[in-house]
């Protein structure tokens, strides 16, 4: 049976006849070869010349390598050099130093530069009062027409969850378990996430929320999103929440101080 | 790698200086032709063993298997050797050309070989025409009996390519010897 598809051409096997003559080819690659071998002279004549090659230089390079050797004193002034002490961890990372001293400092000072560059806005913002179960007074709320209702319906398409903030206590009016929920569903809720999304927001509480709109009514737990950088100034969402249903009623958004009128002269 | 040289390197880890000198006379005729094979000439060859040496001894602390202070010392002559190769590219750059072209220039029979003759001679011309490399390749297989990883090692290049370059050498050494070259 003829398998000469499978054998190397002249050009191939004359490639591997090195690995080949020092044993380093093995099974298929080495069974091929010799069929090679063993159907071409031509082959077989480059096979025998590079043997005669290798033992030529078994030969001759030994001695030629033995014969280079440094001048006659050379061992005698390697055994007379002074030899430095060898080094202990402390005095090696004192020669890392010395070495890259320069590099090193660059390193630190621009590190330094990124942590304070960093830290320093953060340190410069004012402090938020800590807010904490309860403390926040009961607000009774009146009904106030929300102007922004139409707008925020257009926006209600449904976003990427926003990461929710860090677990803390929540000024809340009622129990802590059911005003957990209330946020959880008013965080999952495509239209609020809608708002939040990409803006500085702070949960101010779940509060009892009373609105009689032209076309809703609520009269229960609201959660309050205060949102930074929204017009009009210290605007909030009131996000109604029935937690039995699991689910959003209404999202209003509303000034600062929620249904009824601001006080004149003070928030407070 | 005999017990005593072992117990000689173990010692000279600990600060034996005695035992380090014993060490350097083993070692250095071997460190001494793989620099002079690199450098070409004896001066920078000796330098380069001494500078080897000096480094062995200052970190002869981090070595961790006795077995692996020959082939330590090699890469370590090696590395510098050629540091210094290029240094000396660098310094006499217009001086190096001239002298390539007049090597170039001159006829296989024209470069001195003191004590060789017959075929021993031709190889050896044959050997000092082959690049760096593939001439370090073959001192080191033949001259030291080194094997493929070993010579890996110690020109820290994949043991692939020193196969490449061994089956190349072997080509150019037949084309030398059997006159080809100009062809």
């Amino acid at each position: 049976m003829k398998r000469s598809g499978r054998r190397p051409k002249c050009g191939q096997a004359r490639e591997k006849l090195a690995d080949y003559l020092e044993g380093r080819l093995k099974g298929r690659e080495l069974r091929a070869l010799e069929e090679h071998l063993q159907e071409c002279e031509s082959c077989r004549q480059e096979l025998r010349k590079l043997e005669e090659l290798q033992a030529l230089m078994r030969q001759e390079v030994p001695c030629y390598w033995k014969s280079l050797k440094p001048s006659p004193g050379f061992l005698d002034r390697l055994r007379a050099m002074e030899l430095p002490a060898s080094r202990t961890p402390f005095e090696a990372l004192a020669g890392f130093w010395q070495r890259h001293r320069q590099v090193l400092v660059a390193g630190v000072s621009i590190c330094l530069v990124l942590v304070l560059g960093l830290t320093i806005p953060r340190l410069m913002l004012p402090k938020k009062p800590p807010v904490t179960v309860g403390s926040a007074a009961p607000l009774e709320s009146t009904p106030l027409k929300a102007p922004l209702e139409g707008r925020l319906a257009e926006r209600a398409a449904p976003v990427p969850s926003p990461t929710p903030p860090p677990a803390r206590s929540l000024s809340t009016e009622y129990p802590g378990e059911e005003a957990r929920e209330a946020v959880e569903i008013a965080l999952s809720d495509p239209e609020v996430q809608s708002h939040l999304e990409g803006r500085e927001y702070d949960i101010k509480g779940v509060r009892r929320f009373k609105y009689e709109g032209e076309d809703f009514s609520w009269d229960g737990p609201a959660v309050v999103i205060y949102l930074e950088g929204f017009a009009p100034p210290g605007a909030s969402l009131y996000v109604c929440v029935d937690v039995e249903e699991g689910r959003v009623a209404k999202v209003l958004l509303l000034p600062e101080r929620g249904p009824g009128p601001v006080p004149p002269g003070g928030q407070e | 790698m005999s017990q005593e040289e072992a117990n000689l390197i173990q010692r000279a880890r600990s600060g034996d200086r005695e035992a380090f000198g014993e060490l350097m006379e083993a070692y250095a005729p071997r460190a001494y032709r793989l620099a002079f094979a690199i450098v070409g000439n004896e001066s920078d060859a000796e330098d380069v063993v001494q500078e080897a040496f000096v480094t062995i001894y200052r970190k002869l602390r981090n070595l961790r298997e006795e077995s692996s202070f020959g082939s330590w010392l090699s890469r370590i002559v090696a590395t510098r050797a050629h540091d210094l190769l290029r240094q000396r590219r660098r310094e006499k750059k217009s001086f190096e050309s001239q002298v390539t072209q007049t090597r170039l220039g001159q006829s296989p029979s024209s470069i001195p070989t003191p004590e060789s003759e017959g075929t021993s001679l031709d190889l050896r011309q044959a050997i000092d025409r082959l690049p760096e490399l593939h001439r370090l390749v073959i001192l080191l297989r033949y001259g030291e009996e080194a094997s493929i990883e070993e010579i890996a090692q110690t020109l820290k290049r994949p043991a692939g390519t020193i196969r490449r370059m061994l089956s190349e050498a072997y080509r150019m050494l037949r084309l030398y010897l059997e006159g080809d070259e100009g062809s």
